[in-house]
């Protein structure tokens, strides 16, 4: 190592002498000028680059603004559109509605004693008169007028928790009838047999259809749509006391039904409607 | 004022990953960044290593035209005036090489009318033509790490920053460089730079 330091000296200084530091002002000054030249040429290119980002962004930043001015417009006139619709009303009155399906719902089970007279429209034949009584949640009576005939049927309607059996070992054998098989005569007033089954008949889609006064209480009708049925049940309900009061539906083949409940208070005494013919109007039927 | 990438420096691959994605939002360098802080040694080493105007001027024609079409990949360098300035010694020892080939033919002409009186002259040119030659004949790298090392003076980290290298690279570059010239330019060593180069 020690011989070969002096060689790479002598190699060195031999380099240096050969390649001098000695440039000439001449040649600096020949290499200074293409420098600037290339100086020049990059702040040109620079600058025009610049200008074209500058450029793209104006166009970038119109198109933006363009964007967002047409999505405001559209806005605003889905804002009008929607306000002219009042979708606000529709979904209020719907939900109005359903409120007060489920509550009229809850006021028909906490009563549990109802008296109701039923007219049944035959085409081409008399009409059937019906007078239904709920003694109670499972035994009802109905006092069936057919062409002067009378017959008085009891019906112990199901309840959830029963079994078919219980209901055919507490049904009678000549008057009482379960309506598991229930006659074909009583098959008309079948929703109107109890609490339950009225709930069920009521229970669709409720859509008011009208309010009348009526002794200082509103009547509201509802238009009653059911899934399974064709055509809408139509219910009017007292106001004061959020009770049905009277139910048109139409049940097939050209029948039409028309019922006028009365529901009558634990305290009051029951049965009056077995005793008076009944007529059109709620009045007539109802016991004064 | 030296342009050093930030973090160029570390060394982990999360920062290499980083360092990759940020490089292709980095914008191009300017030219007061680039070249005007290295515009006076990009001037000198070409001359000191060509040493004739014409091929200097061609030379430094030669490295801005190459600045300019690598400048994206220049710009994302870590040391990007220690690329440039290989550059500059890459072209101007390729001028070399350059030269090299035409002497050959020259001179061949040339000496054979030259003066008897003219000879001192005469040895001084013919052992720059060999200094230069062995130049020429050695690799790329190493004649740019040899005459950054012994004519620039740069550190071994330097040159491998330029060469774009590891620091025991640039340091076997020139150690084999030094060596092929000394084995080449032996007859010349010692009396050559006391008679020839008093």
């Amino acid at each position: 190592m020690r011989s070969d330091k002096p060689i790479r000296q002598d190699l060195e200084r031999l380099l240096r002498t050969a390649f001098p530091d000695d440039l000439p002002a001449d040649a600096e000054e020949m290499m200074g000028r293409q420098l600037d030249r290339f100086r020049q040429r990059w702040v040109e290119k620079e600058r025009e680059d610049a200008l074209e980002s500058i450029r793209s962004r104006r166009w970038t930043a119109a198109l933006i603004r363009i964007s967002l001015a047409a999505v405001s417009v559209l806005f605003i006139i889905l804002g009008l559109r929607l306000r002219a619709s009042s979708p606000q009303a529709d979904l209020g009155s719907s939900l109005a509605s359903l409120q007060q399906a489920a509550y009229f719902s809850g006021r028909i089970m906490d009563f549990q004693s109802m008296e109701c007279a039923v007219r049944l429209d035959r085409p081409e034949e008399p009409s059937q008169q019906f007078f239904i009584q709920w003694i109670s949640p499972e035994e009802t009576r109905v006092r069936l007028i057919r062409a002067g005939e009378e017959t008085v049927r009891t019906v112990h309607p199901p309840k959830p928790e029963r079994s078919v059996l219980e209901l055919i070992v507490k049904s009678g054998p000549d008057e009482t009838v379960a309506t598991s098989r229930l006659e074909a005569e009583l098959r008309p007033v079948e929703g109107l047999l109890s609490s339950a089954q009225l709930r069920k008949l009521l229970d669709g889609r409720w859509r008011l259809a009208g309010t009348e006064r009526r002794d200082g209480c509103d009547w509201k009708s509802f238009s009653v749509s059911r899934v399974s049925d064709a055509s809408p049940s139509r219910i009017t309900v007292d106001t004061c006391t959020s009770l049905p009061i009277r139910l048109e539906k139409d049940v097939g083949s050209g029948e039409k039904i028309e019922a006028l409940f009365r529901w009558v208070p634990r305290s009051e005494p029951r049965g009056l409607l077995f005793h008076r013919p009944v007529s059109r109007g709620a009045a007539e039927t109802t016991p004064s | 004022m030296e342009v050093v990438r930030a973090g160029a420096a570390l060394s982990s691959p999360a920062w290499g990953i980083l360092c990759a994605g940020l490089d292709g939002m980095r914008e191009r360098l300017t030219y007061e960044e680039l070249v005007a802080p290295v515009r006076e040694r990009m001037m000198r080493i070409i001359w000191r290593i060509v040493r004739n105007p014409d091929e200097a001027e061609d030379t430094m024609q030669e490295v801005l035209t190459l600045v300019w079409k690598k400048l994206d990949r220049i710009s994302r360098h870590p040391y990007p005036q220690a690329l440039v300035l290989r550059i500059c010694v890459n072209s101007a020892v390729d001028a070399l090489r350059k030269q090299r080939r035409e002497r050959r033919f020259v001179d061949s002409q040339i000496l054979d009318r030259l003066p008897a009186s003219d000879s001192d002259g005469w040895e001084q040119r013919e052992t720059e033509a060999m200094i230069r030659e062995a130049i020429g004949r050695l690799s790329r790298n190493q004649a740019a790490a040899v005459l950054m090392r012994i004519l620039e003076g740069q550190s071994y980290g330097e040159i491998a920053r330029a060469l774009g290298c590891r620091e025991v690279t640039a340091r076997t570059h020139v150690l084999r460089g030094r060596a092929k010239l000394g084995r080449w330019l032996s007859h010349l060593r010692s009396s050559a730079t006391e008679e020839v180069f008093p």
